[in-house]
């Protein structure tokens, strides 16, 4: 049986002003729209998408591609612009955990709270009350307000809820993101268990390995579009060699930033010793890390910048902080260009992902998650010409020998 | 809970299956005004007393003003069983009306996570501020016992009295709820209006002592025949009865707008909001 039917939708937003606002921001919007056709564009075009029941569908693609929009559709948070969608059978969305929990009721209150919102009756939570307090382990803080709740407590009061959600659909944005990973899984499996003839899910995570793991189709969506719907494997590394072909070293152009812009990190570049610009690098080769700036302001105060180098499949595996090595940057001019000196390259083969953040006096200027993607070559690390053979991984210098 | 649905950008407004749905959720709306309730009260030192304060101090300002300074004529109602009467209704509509504009804006973490009838947040409201009426209500008996006010059947039509000031006022709440969303100028607007409707509606004085040639703009006024009806079942004050229903009738078709309005806005909320 299909679960989910998706006919040509379309979600169009204005660029830049928004409705909203008061009376004279208002005017200002509708005398501009009567002179200048307004930039609008948008964030999901033509979406044709079947969904049988009992699918687990991986929902992928970079930031701003339209994942969160494409469930808040289906989930009836916003409408197309155009377009039809259809839902059979009763839907949850968990876009975010605990919503709606107030901190000054208690836990008790909260999950009854937490419950009808998430479209329970009141009759339904006294009868899975219980169940839902024993699987969070919180029985002795039921009449706590949670403000007192520390996050993980707060994080599995609502999971507990969640994971007694009986809905045949179940939509997930990111909540796997929070909280401890072994109660994670707890409630995940308790979500697929409950509905024996097969509950449909559809997941948008950037964990590539979670969604390995956990579904059996991806659907692939870039800029508002789909670009490929199959098996998950396949559409995993579609996107992990399409999406690379992309992201170039030069970051002007990006607009997923984050901060308040009085900076921008303009381009991100790998040079050997002499400056050379290196399109990759080789494991224990002597690098440098480039970071060329790019602000309005003549003089930059009390720079920070740190770079997070990661795997694809979001496991980290270093950070370059001047903070911890050298201190702040106490003052540079606003086009200079920041270099980060490594000897000895430490990671093993593989290819990898550069977050890039810089802060200037306490203040958040820019930060671009997904920055720059880069391999590493095999290399010379422990000068012996061999190498080891695995992949991804931090090489550190050592020694074996016999005890003397 | 409606087991499928579907979503079509070209959907027409549907009232009746809003007001269905609404229905369906009944357990989301009592749970959200206890919320209110609870959140209001338990944060306080003096808790509930706050929902007495409140109408006392209006209560003393107004007996003061105007049957202290100046001596309006109540018909030979006691002053203060008078402007109580007046009171508990205007207050309520004022707390209804006053909460309901960022009610929306208030909830934007729910509204932006998650979908439910939006209609719901602005109806909690009003359907948690009638703990206020109640106390201000059990207040009036209080004084009409002390003053030994005869209890007969006219004071059973108190009860339709007050589901229609639920019904207006919510109305109203939800117009102003719809337009807060849009124009933020409401947020300061409303007090503005609610203070001139203070005066302009007959809390402490009569509708009858109003000249003639103006009579008509207190018929403008939707909580004009509700106050006076509300005297009508305690103390049979006589009541004009074109300007009750010219009053009666602006606010019942007002409000089916509001609804109207908001349901047409309800697509866009969680993209404006």
């Amino acid at each position: 049986m299909e679960a989910i039917r998706i006919e040509d939708a379309w979600k169009t937003f204005r660029r830049g002003k928004t409705k909203r606002g008061d009376l004279r921001q208002n005017f200002s919007y509708w005398w501009d729209s009567l002179w200048n056709s307004t930039e609008e564009f948008n964030a999901l075009e033509a979406i044709n998408l079947q969904i049988e029941q009992g699918e687990i569908i991986g929902l992928l693609g970079p930031n701003g591609a339209g994942k969160s929009t494409l469930l808040k559709l289906l989930s009836r948070i916003t409408y197309p612009t155009k377009g039809r969608l259809t839902v059979n059978g009763t839907l949850s969305s968990l876009l975010e955990v605990g919503i709606g929990f107030h901190p000054e009721l208690t836990g008790r209150d909260n999950i009854y709270l937490n419950g009808v919102i998430h479209g329970m009756s009141r009759k339904e939570i006294d009868k899975k009350f219980d169940s839902i307090v024993a699987f969070s382990g919180l029985e002795d803080y039921l009449d706590t307000p949670i403000k007192r709740f520390s996050s993980g407590m707060y994080v599995r009061l609502a999971f507990s809820v969640a994971a007694h959600l009986d809905s045949d659909i179940l939509l997930l944005d990111e909540v796997l993101g929070v909280g401890d990973l072994e109660f994670k899984r707890k409630s995940l499996a308790k979500l697929k268990e409950t509905v024996v003839d097969g509950r449909t899910i559809i997941i948008v995570s950037h964990q590539l390995e979670v969604l390995k793991e956990l579904c059996d189709k991806g659907v692939y969506l870039d800029q508002g579009r789909i670009k490929q719907v199959g098996k998950i494997d396949e559409v995993i590394d579609f996107y992990v060699n399409d999406h690379e072909v992309k992201t170039g070293p030069d970051l002007s152009h990006r607009k997923d930033r984050q901060g308040n812009g009085k900076v921008m990190i303009a381009a991100i570049r790998f040079t050997d010793q002499s400056g050379q610009y290196i399109p990759e690098v080789h494991s224990g080769q002597y690098v440098k890390i480039q970071i060329q700036l790019s602000s309005t302001e003549p003089v930059l105060h009390n720079l920070e910048i740190r770079l997070d180098v990661l795997d694809k499949m979001g496991q980290q595996w270093l950070v370059f902080s001047n903070n911890v090595s050298d201190g702040m940057i106490e003052s540079a001019n606003g086009q200079s260009v920041l270099e980060c000196t490594i000897p000895k390259f430490p990671l093993a083969a593989g290819h990898y992902i550069m977050n890039v953040s810089l802060n200037e006096n306490k203040q958040r200027s820019d930060l671009i998650q997904d920055a720059f993607r880069f391999t590493v070559l095999p290399g010379n690390f422990y000068s012996t010409g061999r190498t080891p053979d695995f992949s991804k991984g931090v090489l550190t210098e050592y020694h074996w020998g016999v005890k003397k | 809970m409606k087991t499928s649905y579907t979503i079509d950008a070209n959907a027409r407004i549907n009232l009746l299956a809003t007001w269905r749905e609404c229905w369906q959720r009944r357990d989301l709306i009592r749970m959200l005004s206890l919320r209110d309730v609870k959140v209001r009260y338990t944060q306080t030192v003096l808790g509930m007393l706050w929902a007495v304060i409140n109408p006392l101090v209006s209560l003393l300002l107004l007996l003061f003003v105007f049957h202290v300074v100046v001596k309006v004529d109540t018909g030979g109602v006691p002053p203060i069983l008078f402007t109580v009467s007046g009171l508990c209704a205007w207050n309520y509509f004022a707390k209804v009306v006053g909460e309901s504009g960022l009610s929306i804006v208030g909830a934007q973490e729910l509204v932006k996570k998650i979908y439910f009838p939006r209609l719901i947040i602005p109806i909690s409201k009003a359907l948690g501020a009638l703990i206020d009426l109640f106390i201000v209500l059990l207040f009036l008996a209080i004084l009409l016992i002390v003053y030994r006010y005869p209890v007969d059947t006219h004071t059973l039509l108190l009860i339709p009295c007050i589901l229609l000031l639920f019904f207006i006022a919510s109305g109203f709440g939800i117009w102003v709820a719809a337009l807060t969303i849009r124009f933020r100028d409401f947020h300061y607007i409303v007090p503005v209006a609610l203070r001139i409707g203070m005066f302009i509606s007959p809390i402490a004085f009569n509708t009858n002592i109003v000249p003639t040639e103006y009579k008509w703009l207190m018929g403008l006024n939707p909580l004009t025949g509700i106050i006076d009806a509300f005297r009508y079942a305690l103390f049979q004050t006589p009541f004009d009865s074109s300007i009750m229903l010219m009053s009666l009738g602006i606010g019942v078709v007002f409000s089916i707008g509001g609804l109207y309005y908001f349901v047409s806005m309800e697509k866009y909320i969680a993209d404006i909001v």
